[in-house]
């Protein structure tokens, strides 16, 4: 059984599908490109496999079980926004996961602040955007989680944090794990993507590897991307 | 995993209304220290009436905050911004809702301790407060004290039920009006005035069969008073729980099988 399945995934408000008829099967050790324009469906998708939202039509498997508890203390998830309580400090927080997940690795989430120079006695509401989405991605990134979504991880930060992020998601994330990446800056991570979706109108357009796209399309996934979304 | 979430919850909701009580036991004393002095006797009462006003004012804000607290812990914590990392903890949603809860009835009961703090205060400093009542507790012999020690805990018991009741109230509505697709903080208004007369039309109906006349009977048939304000305390907190049961399975359904965290 694959570690992420979802079959015939769709959800609608009022009548009107946000996302519409998705199937995937998802294998340990990859990283997953989810990719498509704005309303897309990327980050319901995202929720829906997070079980924030209620599917009106089909199921997620995360390793055999449907989200809920058991499946939670499974994934690791960066939403979209700040959703970390703001009066607390660096270090509260880090003491925040490791009292909720038994996989928090506490040394590297230190190690991690200190290479981005974050202060711990710093209140979360007293950082700068950038900061942050740092500091979220940290405390994300040193679980030892089976599955990792990361929505929108590196749309807030400047190109030098970017590199350091991915460099972060490449060598921090386990290795059966598989890490969905739902992104608009498609050639800032393609390096690093094993596997691409694209979404449009809440359907799945393409399934593929980056590296078929690249060998067979002769394009790069930007390219692609650009060709397939072409306003 | 609930005394986990409770470690962080109440200090959360204690950052807010910790300081007010301070204050509001602050304005007691000032007022009580007003009320001793005695110069507005003589004159005009600017100085009483300002500080009974402040009292007034950080009483009323007080209620208000404990309120407002119970609202915004429960609509930004789980179905807000707060949600997006709540809801992702490897937690039950029954145990979310204990959680916030069971806080809301400790704070609930803290404010009420904190308002009957305050009027003693000010009493006691005026110099009307008559401890004789409080002393007999201890000089009428050992079963009056255990008497007047186990009603104060029914008292506590039944304002901390009454809280949770509040809350629970509150999270029904909320949940209920996040169901709606535009004007969610209407809808979830709309839902708790529904809530209220529901209570209201299961009341009336409960008086019309005629019920309170067998149990003020049945009261009556009881001795002892310390029984009979025992029986009394116990059926206001049975009908209390059954409420609170009853709002508890509403919401932790509507969490269950329809949340939408838009």
């Amino acid at each position: 059984m694959a570690l992420l399945e979802i079959s015939k995934l769709s959800k609608s408000y009022g009548g009107s599908f946000s996302l519409e008829d998705v199937s995937l099967s998802l294998e340990g050790g990859q990283i997953i490109g989810l990719l498509g324009p704005n309303g897309s469906g990327k980050t319901t998708l995202i929720k829906l496999i997070n079980g924030l939202l209620t599917p009106t039509a089909g199921a997620v498997l995360i390793d055999g079980m449907e989200p809920g508890p058991e499946t939670k203390a499974k994934v690791a998830y960066l939403p979209d926004r700040i959703a970390l309580p703001d009066y607390m400090t660096t270090a509260e927080l880090m003491n925040l996961y490791q009292d909720f997940f038994a996989d928090f690795d506490r040394a590297k989430a230190e190690t991690m602040a200190d290479d981005l120079g974050i202060d711990r006695k710093q209140q979360l509401k007293n950082m700068s955007k950038g900061t942050k989405e740092k500091l979220q991605l940290i405390l994300v990134m040193s679980r030892q989680a089976s599955v990792y979504l990361l929505d929108e991880p590196i749309g807030g930060v400047d190109p030098a944090t970017r590199d350091y992020i991915l460099r972060t998601i490449i060598s921090n994330y386990n290795e059966s794990a598989v890490v969905i990446i739902s992104t608009h800056l498609i050639a800032d991570i393609e390096s690093v993507l094993d596997d691409i979706v694209f979404l449009r109108d809440g359907r799945m357009v393409m399934h593929d590897t980056a590296e078929n796209i690249r060998e067979n399309l002769g394009k790069s996934v930007d390219e692609l991307f650009r060709e397939v979304f072409k306003c | 995993m609930l005394k986990k979430l409770m470690k962080y919850e109440m200090p959360a909701a204690g950052r807010k209304l910790l300081p007010l009580y301070g204050a509001l036991l602050a304005a007691a004393v000032m007022l009580g220290i007003m009320l001793r002095s005695g110069d507005y006797l003589d004159g005009i009462p600017f100085m009483m009436v300002i500080f009974a006003m402040l009292y007034s004012c950080v009483a009323t804000a007080v209620v208000v905050m404990t309120f407002v607290v119970i609202i915004q812990r429960f609509n930004q914590g789980l179905l807000g911004d707060g949600g997006y990392f709540n809801l992702a903890l490897p937690v039950r949603m029954d145990t979310h809702l204990w959680n916030k809860t069971l806080t809301a009835g400790i704070w609930t009961l803290f404010a009420g301790f904190v308002g009957v703090l305050s009027a003693l205060i000010v009493a006691g400093i005026a110099g009307g407060l008559d401890l004789s009542p409080l002393l007999e507790i201890f000089t009428n012999g050992f079963k009056f004290f255990i008497e007047v020690f186990v009603i104060f805990l029914e008292m506590l018991i039944v304002l901390f039920a009454a809280g949770c009741k509040l809350a629970l109230q509150i999270y029904t509505a909320i949940t209920i009006g996040h169901q709606a697709k535009h004007r969610k903080g209407l809808c979830s208004f709309g839902a708790y005035c529904g809530i209220v007369f529901f209570e209201g039309i299961i009341g009336t109906v409960a008086l019309n069969t005629g019920i309170q006349h067998y149990f003020m009977e049945f009261l009556r048939n009881i001795r002892e008073g310390f029984w009979q304000v025992s029986v009394a305390m116990i059926t206001i907190f049975a009908i209390t729980a059954a409420f609170c049961a009853l709002y508890f399975l509403i919401t932790e359904k509507q969490l269950n099988t329809r949340l939408n965290l838009q």
